[in-house]
């Protein structure tokens, strides 16, 4: 995991991890819908950085994530930091100490509702499939 | 020139025919609402995932009952022979819709509990979106959308 005392800013070539746990966001190819990119009402998106994680480190936070929904986790999936840039969007590090020093947000989503589909479509279309947990 | 049987039959054979007209259509009235049985019940099934505040394990708006009930006569209104959609949520309190061919040709559709549909679709590189109002009937801009997902 990142090191928690010098957390780096989010580099373009960076992987970004959506957790799904909601049965409704992905289709039965494993494609995610625009479902899983649309921001919460305070306009972000909660993702992990792989950088200097380990998969086993990702998908503990996955389950640590869902365990604190009380949700089941169908997965997982990758889109590049670069994706986000190209959408207008940028992705700030935003560590949750102790536990999570990788954490980031997706930010600057437009205003209106059609334009955060639009956006949330795109990245869905670059994301990778479902990836199940281990 | 059409003749409606079912107003001026008054022979035998005539009322027999005006009967098989009105139970073939119930039959196929039938048939629809059994058809969207599939959608209706996985729309259920996102409700129940999404009812409560925090779903989505920060802040989203729990999917009131009407935002259901909206999304559900959404599904009743699509007219017969449309394809029907799969159901999801978002966090700002609507239900989603979508029909899909490929991840690059989409249409989603997401309604809000007042009645307001929210619409994005991507076909290659051309992105349509808008938003309008549903009293009931589905808009013509959003059936045109869904016929293109199917029939390019």
């Amino acid at each position: 995991m990142i090191d928690p005392d010098r957390v780096p800013d989010v580099e373009a070539g960076e992987l970004l991890g959506r957790f799904v746990t909601q049965s409704g966001q992905f289709r039965a190819d494993k494609t995610v819908k625009q479902d899983v990119f649309i921001p919460t009402t305070k306009g972000e998106v909660s993702v992990m950085r792989h950088r200097d994680a380990s998969a086993e480190e990702i998908w503990k936070v996955g389950h640590a994530v869902a365990d604190g929904m009380r949700r089941t986790l169908y997965g997982r999936s990758d889109l590049q930091a670069s994706a986000c840039a190209n959408a207008g969007l940028r992705v700030d590090a935003t560590p949750i100490l102790p536990d999570n020093p990788n954490h980031a947000d997706i930010n600057g989503w437009p205003a209106t509702k059609e334009d955060r589909k639009a956006i949330a479509q795109k990245l869905a279309v670059v994301a990778s499939k479902l990836m199940p947990p281990p | 020139m059409t003749t409606d049987v079912s107003r001026s039959a008054f022979s035998p054979e005539a009322s027999v025919i005006a009967r098989v007209l009105r139970e073939s259509g119930a039959h196929l009235t039938n048939s629809a609402t059994f058809s969207k049985d599939h959608a209706y019940s996985a729309l259920h099934d996102v409700w129940t995932e999404t009812r409560k505040a925090g779903w989505d394990g920060a802040d989203a708006a729990g999917i009131e009952q009407v935002t259901y009930q909206n999304a559900r006569r959404f599904i009743e209104a699509l007219p017969l022979g449309y394809p029907l959609p799969s159901a999801g949520a978002e966090p700002d309190g609507h239900l989603t819709l979508e029909w899909y061919l490929e991840p690059k040709w989409t249409l989603s559709v997401s309604i809000s509990p007042e009645g307001t549909v929210h619409y994005a679709a991507l076909f290659g590189n051309e992105d349509p979106r808008g938003s309008c109002q549903f009293f009931g009937e589905i808009p013509e801009t959003v059936l045109f959308l869904i016929r293109w997902v199917f029939y390019p």
